[in-house]
Parts: C-alpha cells; sequence; structure tokens
C-alpha cells in the first residue's frame, strides 16, 4: 500500500492509501471526536461526531466513512461542525438515562467522556425520549442488558455480526421505535448467541455490561476476561488447548498443557479443577469439563510433537540440585531446573516417585503407570531420581550440593482427640492408603464384614471409604459439613453410594462407646445445624432427639495432614512441624539454612496436586536466579494458529448440556481397584470442546482510546 | 454528505403539498405527520434519521397538544437545518426539508398555535371544539347514538347540545349527522341553546335573543 499526504487541521499527516480520515487524524495524534466507530468495526457513520470538512466539498462529512485522497484538506474544528456534533449528542442524550452516578460504567464510559469533551448539556430543549421497548429481555445469563442507557450506535450488532459471523443482534422496530433487539425479540439465549461478550466489550455505554461476579477484579483485565486460565495456579492455556482438541490436533493441546505442568495425565484423572469453578460457561448452564479434555487430549496424543523440544536441556551449568521428596512439587522443580542444565538429583524414601499421586490417590481413580509414564519424562530430561532414599537430616544432603529443596509434602494424617478413643482401633486416611497403596496388609486389619468408620468429609475421606468398600469393609463416613458443604467431589460421593458407603453428613458427636471390656464398640452423633470453631475449639448447633449410634470396628481419620518433619531434619520447624523462613518467621521459600530451600504443602500445608505442582515451578524460579540463571522457565511446544474471531452461530449453543465420562459399573469396580472413569470419546470430547465460550476473542479486539490520550 | 444508507424519500409527499395546501391542512399537524411517517421508515443506524426525526415529531407533537413554546420554533428550525447539513440519507434530509418548508411557508400558523391557542384548520384537537348547529338540527337523534352517554343532550324533535366535546373529535361522529349539523369552531362559538329546545325554537329560525357562550 502506498502512502499518501494530506493537511488535517494545517499539519502535514502521513497515511496509508485506503485509509479513512479519521484513522489516519488519530494515529497522527490529531482527535476527532467518535462514538459509533471501533478500531475493530467497519465504519458506519451513524453517529455524526467525527464530522470534518474537507477543502472543495460543499457539505461537512464523517470522517470516519471517507477515505484519504492526496492533498486532501481537512479541518476538524469549525463553528459549524461543533453544532453538528453537539446537536447529535443532545439527540442521543435525549433518550439516555440524564443521572450517571448510578451507573456501573461511571467513569468507563465513553458517551460521558464525549459529554464533557463537547461540553454537552443533556436537554437543551430536546424532548426526553422514553422507550417501551428498553425492558426487552433484559434478563439473560452473564451479560446484563440496561437498554435504557443504548443510543443505538450499532457497534455491538456490527460486531455480532461482521467479527464473529453470529448476527444475533439487530436494529428492530416496534411502533415508532428503533432499538437494538434480538429477532422476534428472543432472549439470547435462545436466539442462538455464543456469549463471546464481544458485543458488551465494544459497548460505549453501560448498555451492556458483564454480570457482577463472573470476572474477577482482583486482576489485571487481560486475565480476569479468561478465568479458567486465571483460576489455574500454574495458569495453564486451556482455551488453547480445548481449541486444539476441538481441531483433533491432540499433540499440540498436550504441548500447551504440558508448557506449565509436566503431569498432564495425572491432572487430567485427578486435578481439582480450579479452572472449571471459574469456567465462564457455569453462568450458563455448566461449565466446560476442562479436566476430562485434559485426560482424553493426553490419551489420544500419538505423535507426541512436543517430545524433542521438552527433553532441550540448556548447557550444563555445573550447579548440583538435591530435590528431598519426589511428589508433584519435587517432580515438577527438578523437571526446570534440569532443563535449566542444573545437575539435579531427586530423592524419595519411597520405591516409586509420584507423591500422593502414587501412595495417597487410590488406583482405581489414579493409575499407578500414568503417573510413572510422566515420571519417565522427566527422569529423561536428565532428573536422577534416587529411590526408597530417606533423609533424615537435611545438612548430611547440604555439603554434597549447591542448593537443596525440600518437597516432602504433608505426608502424615492428623488424629483429632475423640472421647473414649481407643488408639490400637484407629488410623488415618494417609496410612491407610499408603498401605494399600503398597500392597501391606493395614493396621488395623480391614477386611470382609469390618465396619470401617471415616471420620471427615473430603476426598481423602471417599478416598479411604471406597477404598475399604473395595476391601470388603463396610465403610461410614461421618462429617461435620452439611452435604453442600463437604469438600468432596460430588461424584465421589454419588459413587461411594453407589459402593455402599454410608454417609452421616452434618453430624458431631459425643464420643465413642465402650464395652465391659474397654473396647470401642461406635461412635455416638447428633444432627447439628451449623458449626464453627470458636476459641474454645469446636462449637455445634446440636439439632435435639438426633442422636444415633453408628457401630465400628475400625476407624480412619480423615481430619487433615501435616508433615513428617522433626527437629532432627535439620530445620527450625514451626509447632504444627512446618520450617520456618527465621526472617519472616513464616513458612516460606526459604529456611533456617542458607541454600536450603522448601516449596509445596510442606510450606503451604494440604493442597491439591496443581497447588503443588505450580508450588514447583515458582520454587524453580527461585532457585534458578540463585543458582546464577535468568529464571525463566517458560516454554514454546506448540505452534498454533491463531484463534479466529469469527466463531459463527451455533443453533441452541446455551442449552448444549456437559457430557460425562464413561463410568465403570458398579458391579464390575466393586471389590477391584480397577480405574472407574473411562474419560471422554471423541465424539464426546469434540462436542465438549465446542462448548467454549472462547473468552480469550475478547482480548483481541481493541481497546479504544478516549480523547484524553490525545494532544490536538 | 456521503450517503450511508440507502433509504430513499419514496412514500414522503412533495413540497408543493404544503406549499399549495388546502385549506383544511393544517400545516403543523402536516409537519407533525410528515415527522412520523420519515421516522417510522428509517433503517435506524443515522443518529439524525433515527433520533432526530423523532426529536421533529416529539417536538411538533407537544405544539399540537397544546404544549408548545414558542422557543420551540426556533429549535425545530435549527434542528432541521442540522439534519440538512449532516443527513446520511435521502429519507432524513427530506424529511427536514419538508417540515422547514411549513415552517417557513406558514410561520404565523405555527405560532398562532401557541399564542393565540388557534388552529385555523380545525385539525389539532385542543384547538377547537364542536357544537351542533340549532339552525341545521332536524332533531333525529342519529349523534345522541354516536356518543357516549351524557356527552350529548337531546330528544326527538330537540336541537341537540354538546356538553362535553372531549371524546367526540372523531371522522365517525363528526360524519354521523345526516344533515350535517356537526360542525367545529375555535375560540368563539355561535349562539347556541343551552339546552335543547325544539326544532325551530330557536336562534334565526325563531329570531330569539342573542347570547354569548365561551367554549
Amino acid at each position: 500500500m502506498g502512502k499518501i499526504t494530506l493537511w488535517i487541521d494545517n499539519v502535514q499527516v502521513e497515511a496509508e492509501e485506503g485509509q479513512s480520515v479519521l484513522n489516519a487524524a488519530l494515529e497522527a495524534g490529531i482527535y476527532i471526536p467518535h462514538l459509533c466507530s471501533h478500531p475493530d468495526l467497519t465504519p458506519q457513520g451513524g453517529c455524526k461526531l467525527c464530522v470534518v470538512e474537507i477543502d472543495g466539498e460543499a457539505q461537512p462529512t464523517t470522517s470516519c466513512t471517507t477515505t484519504v485522497r492526496d492533498g486532501m484538506k481537512v479541518k476538524t474544528k469549525s463553528e459549524t461542525l461543533d453544532r453538528l456534533r453537539r446537536t447529535s449528542m443532545q439527540l442521543m442524550l435525549a433518550g439516555h438515562p440524564h443521572d450517571c452516578t448510578g451507573c456501573r460504567s461511571f467513569g468507563n464510559c465513553e458517551l460521558q467522556a464525549m459529554m464533557q469533551y463537547l461540553n454537552a448539556v443533556a436537554n437543551a430543549g430536546m424532548k426526553s425520549v422514553h422507550k417501551e421497548t428498553m425492558n426487552l429481555n433484559t434478563n439473560n445469563p452473564l451479560i446484563d442488558r440496561e437498554m435504557e442507557r443504548c443510543i443505538q450506535c450499532g457497534r455491538c450488532v456490527r460486531v455480532c455480526q461482521d467479527v464473529r459471523g453470529v448476527g444475533v443482534l439487530h436494529y428492530n422496530k416496534k411502533g415508532d421505535e428503533v432499538y437494538i433487539g434480538t429477532q422476534n425479540d428472543l432472549s439470547l439465549a435462545s436466539s442462538d448467541c455464543r456469549f463471546c461478550g464481544a458485543c458488551v466489550e465494544v459497548c460505549p455505554t453501560g448498555a451492556l455490561q458483564d454480570k457482577e461476579g463472573v470476572f474477577r477484579k482482583d486482576l489485571p483485565r487481560d486475565q480476569a476476561l479468561i478465568p479458567c486460565s486465571a483460576e489455574c495456579p500454574a495458569h495453564i492455556n486451556i482455551p488453547n488447548y480445548l481449541r486444539m482438541i476441538y481441531a483433533g490436533e491432540y499433540g499440540k493441546a498436550v504441548g500447551v498443557i504440558r508448557e506449565k505442568v509436566p503431569f498432564p495425565l495425572s491432572l487430567g484423572r485427578v486435578c481439582t479443577a480450579y479452572c472449571e469453578k471459574g469456567c465462564k460457561r457455569k453462568g450458563l448452564n455448566s461449565s466446560v469439563g476442562i479436566r476430562d479434555l485434559k485426560r482424553f487430549a493426553v490419551q489420544h496424543d500419538a505423535e507426541k510433537p512436543w517430545m524433542e523440544q521438552y527433553l532441550k536441556t540448556a548447557p550444563a551449568t555445573g550447579k548440583k540440585v538435591a530435590i528431598i521428596g519426589g511428589g508433584p512439587c519435587g517432580l515438577t522443580a527438578a523437571y526446570y531446573l534440569a532443563k535449566k542444565g542444573h545437575d539435579v538429583t531427586v530423592m524419595e524414601r519411597y520405591p516409586t516417585c509420584g507423591g500422593m499421586l502414587s501412595y495417597g490417590i487410590p488406583s482405581y481413580r489414579m493409575p499407578r503407570e500414568d503417573v510413572q509414564s510422566e515420571v519417565e519424562i522427566i527422569e529423561k530430561a536428565g532428573v536422577k531420581i534416587i529411590t526408597n532414599c530417606e533423609v533424615k537430616n537435611v545438612l548430611d544432603v547440604k555439603k554434597d550440593y549447591d542448593a537443596v529443596l525440600v518437597t516432602v509434602g504433608a505426608s502424615d494424617g492428623k488424629m483429632i482427640p475423640v472421647a473414649n478413643m481407643d488408639k490400637s482401633m484407629c488410623t488415618t486416611a494417609i496410612d491407610l492408603l499408603r498401605d494399600i497403596a503398597k500392597g501391606e496388609e493395614t493396621t488395623p486389619k480391614i477386611g470382609p464384614g469390618v465396619k470401617v468408620l471415616i471420620y471427615g468429609g473430603g476426598n481423602v475421606a471417599y478416598d479411604a471409604a471406597r477404598s475399604a468398600a473395595r476391601l470388603g469393609a463396610e465403610p461410614t463416613v461421618v462429617c461435620l459439613e452439611n452435604r453442600h458443604e463437604m469438600t468432596a467431589d460430588d461424584e465421589e460421593i454419588e459413587q461411594g453410594a453407589e459402593e455402599g458407603v454410608k454417609l452421616y453428613s452434618g453430624y458431631s458427636n459425643t464420643g465413642f462407646s465402650v464395652d465391659e471390656n474397654g473396647k470401642m464398640t461406635g461412635l455416638n452423633i447428633f444432627k447439628i445445624r451449623s458449626f464453627q470453631f470458636g476459641p474454645n475449639g469446636l462449637e455445634v448447633d446440636k439439632v435435639e432427639g438426633t442422636e444415633e449410634f453408628v457401630p465400628c470396628d475400625v476407624v480412619v481419620f480423615a481430619s487433615g495432614q501435616k508433615t513428617n518433619l522433626t527437629a532432627e531434619f535439620g530445620l527450625e520447624l514451626n509447632r504444627p512441624g512446618y520450617p520456618v523462613d527465621p526472617e519472616t518467621g513464616k513458612s516460606g521459600f526459604k529456611t533456617s539454612v542458607e541454600g536450603v530451600y522448601a516449596a509445596g504443602d510442606v510450606i503451604t500445608g494440604t493442597k491439591a496436586v496443581i497447588n503443588a505442582i505450580a508450588g514447583g515451578r515458582e520454587a524453580a524460579e527461585k532457585l534458578d536466579v540463585i543458582l546464577g540463571g535468568d529464571g525463566n522457565i517458560e516454554e514454546h511446544l506448540a505452534c498454533l494458529p491463531a484463534a479466529g474471531p469469527n466463531i459463527g452461530k451455533i443453533e441452541g449453543f446455551a442449552a448444549i448440556e456437559r457430557n460425562h465420562t464413561a463410568v465403570t459399573p458398579c458391579q464390575e469396580r466393586c471389590g477391584s481397584f480397577v480405574p472407574v472413569d473411562g474419560g471422554y470419546s471423541e465424539e464426546q470430547a469434540k462436542a465438549e470442546a465446542a462448548r467454549c465460550l472462547k473468552c480469550p476473542l475478547r482480548n483481541q479486539l481493541h481497546k479504544t482510546k478516549m480523547w484524553t490520550a490525545y494532544t490536538k | 454528505m456521503i450517503k450511508n444508507c440507502e433509504m430513499t424519500a419514496a412514500g414522503l409527499p412533495g413540497v408543493d403539498e404544503i406549499i399549495n395546501k388546502a385549506e383544511n391542512v393544517c400545516p403543523v399537524q402536516w409537519a407533525a405527520d410528515v415527522a412520523r411517517k420519515a421516522h417510522q421508515a428509517t433503517c435506524g443506524r443515522d443518529v439524525f434519521c433515527r433520533d432526530g426525526l423523532n426529536q421533529l415529531y416529539l417536538i411538533i407533537t407537544e405544539i399540537t397538544n397544546d404544549r408548545g413554546n414558542v422557543e420551540d420554533l426556533d429549535l425545530l428550525r435549527e434542528l432541521c437545518g442540522t439534519i440538512m447539513l449532516g443527513a446520511g440519507c435521502e429519507l432524513s434530509y427530506k424529511a427536514a426539508e419538508l417540515v422547514k418548508a411549513s415552517l417557513d411557508n406558514y410561520g404565523d400558523d405555527w405560532r398562532d398555535h401557541m399564542v393565540k391557542r388557534k388552529c385555523a384548520a380545525f385539525q389539532c384537537k385542543p384547538f377547537y371544539s364542536l357544537y351542533i348547529d340549532p339552525n341545521t338540527c332536524t332533531g333525529c337523534g342519529e349523534c345522541l347514538k354516536h356518543a357516549p352517554a351524557g356527552a350529548v343532550a337531546g330528544g326527538e324533535g330537540m336541537i341537540h347540545v354538546i356538553k362535553k366535546d372531549a371524546g367526540l373529535k372523531t371522522d365517525e361522529f363528526m360524519g354521523c349527522c345526516p344533515a350535517d349539523a356537526i360542525k367545529k369552531a375555535g375560540m368563539v362559538k355561535p349562539p347556541l341553546p343551552p339546552e335543547p329546545v325544539p326544532v325551530g325554537s330557536f336562534g334565526a329560525n325563531a329570531g330569539g335573543g342573542r347570547r354569548r357562550r365561551r367554549g
């Protein structure tokens, strides 16, 4: 494209051939007021604010619809132009509420800014226009439509039609009124809206807004607009890998995931899925099945196109790092540190790595070979792993290494004191699950007919209960939380019930009963309305007359975990056993010994696998800097085509229900540790990936600059 | 002005229609009709067409409804000029031009609506009243059937008298009298019997006393 010279307000301006006068002026830093034009939209020339006078033309013209010509002389300010602009503003304002302070867009409104720029007053003799159509289908999921604020600039209509190819918004007419609406005034959901939010993004007033609570306000806007990635502790680019799954590019999908986490398959099976809790689609019907899609991608990635790049390491730095504890946090840190050229050795006290993935979560949820396949890749990247290696004192290790990272997790279960408790009949869920994972007999013994009482309402409680059921025992879960407050996943509770796990949710107790021999016979429980932990411990609101007795032979506490560290380990610990950074007095990356650092559950307390991985990444970044590196562990493992802005219409899009994975029938999974969840079929996976609302597309739209950003 | 809409002015009257208007055409009402008709045809994309024509219609309607101000005339002239200057389509340009033509050619009529509360063509409802001409009424009772209870008084062989004409200013009522005795008056009405009197006993036919009534 050739360059063209023109004069705007006597300033010589270079412009691209074919460019509009408005854009040429704005690029040259000369402000021409405008409202209906937007950098991403075809000009409409409708608001008349961008009128200019062109030498040789009798009448003013809209600069957004006028193409530059060589030698053109343009005037952007005159009495006539001012009159046109102010009249246009007054006409638009005649139908707009006059009080700005009650509007959510106050201070962030292009119309308000324009009023200030043009010094326009609201009525100026014009008659107020009351719109009968302003209340038409204002109640939609995700998007608030306050149509009394609409000035009918048509940006939303154009972005929906021209940019997105969806075209559900139109200039409608009813009686004597023109308004922006859908065909036949259907709700957005019924008119096949894709809920991409582009209309909200380009609206210059407060007419279209995101519903309160859809996006977080404590994050930079470009991050907040993609809630799944924002909620993920490792910030995996979820929309990108869903897009690749939809395109059938499973290798690229896995590449995207592996850019942030080295355990995509394990996470695909057991991740807490913070992403799904943030998913915008939740406000429409239910969140996208992101975790199950992750698993699908890994299991259908035959080519592994990311592998070569994944195993490439930087030249050796000569620095030696020891990592104590081969769980997800330690192995993640190990992988990234090895990539940065450091000589990394992981010391694992058990026969295999994986931490809770291998010894905590039961194998019917987390098949061991899946974990090992991911550990193997980390080893291939150069990480040395020494198993059956318990470190008694960190200082013994420290003397041979430049740095030591302690990632031993929170590997011991906690017991809660209960009246008449006989510890010989009690265990913790952690110990029980570890015994089962190792293939050892549990202590106390759990087998057919044994009545097992599990105390706790989280996923670990259900892991213990469902494992006990598989050993033939009769498990009963008792927890303080009411059913809807329990932290265990719904599917765990439902599948557990099918397998014979009894549940008393919302119950406290008065202690165990004992027989004449002093043997525990069961727990006396009663229903509670609510509970809280006050200064004197647990406080409950009892429901009178709800006492029950739950007989039990074995009690399993699933009531929290702690570290297994003692003073013998050589680090300064706080009372619960977590290493402390003497500088802050709190648990953190630094410890009391120079050159010894800590990450993961051992500083945060029990959290999810994805938190541990995020912690491992953060530790690797910091440690690399300490060892003389740049701390940059970002990877580029998949070359993706840009996401196309034209998403088109999908009939009944809002109502498309979530796909559910195949679950092994109860009679087949009871009494065995075969995997329960069969994952998505290819057809399901593509359908599920298509449910994504494609939130990142909104960031592709340009932000409009207000007049205050210009000097001329 | 570069056209941003293909909307044409088809359906709007020519300017001759107002310049050579018939006596029973009110230039204000005519302008209101033009603005409304044009606004109903708008595509909605242009502020002067969408909001400008609507605003013209709203302001003029205030005048025809006896709620106008003399300042509105300047506002209308200004608005018409601005719309013509900035119009993005033939439709809005033409509509503004027609309204302006009415203002330019019949300024006194427009002003009379506000200053004298007068609509010379008896088109704007607040500015005229209805009466039954006592000299023409045959006492047939037809108008009684077309009026709500209490609006018209009278009986067989009596000159009918309109008591309340609020709901009666319709073509249907105007045309219901076989003798065409229902007539329009401005601020001043001819002498009328206050209550029904026998046909032939009032006014010119009877030579009775003259009375002035304010309507």
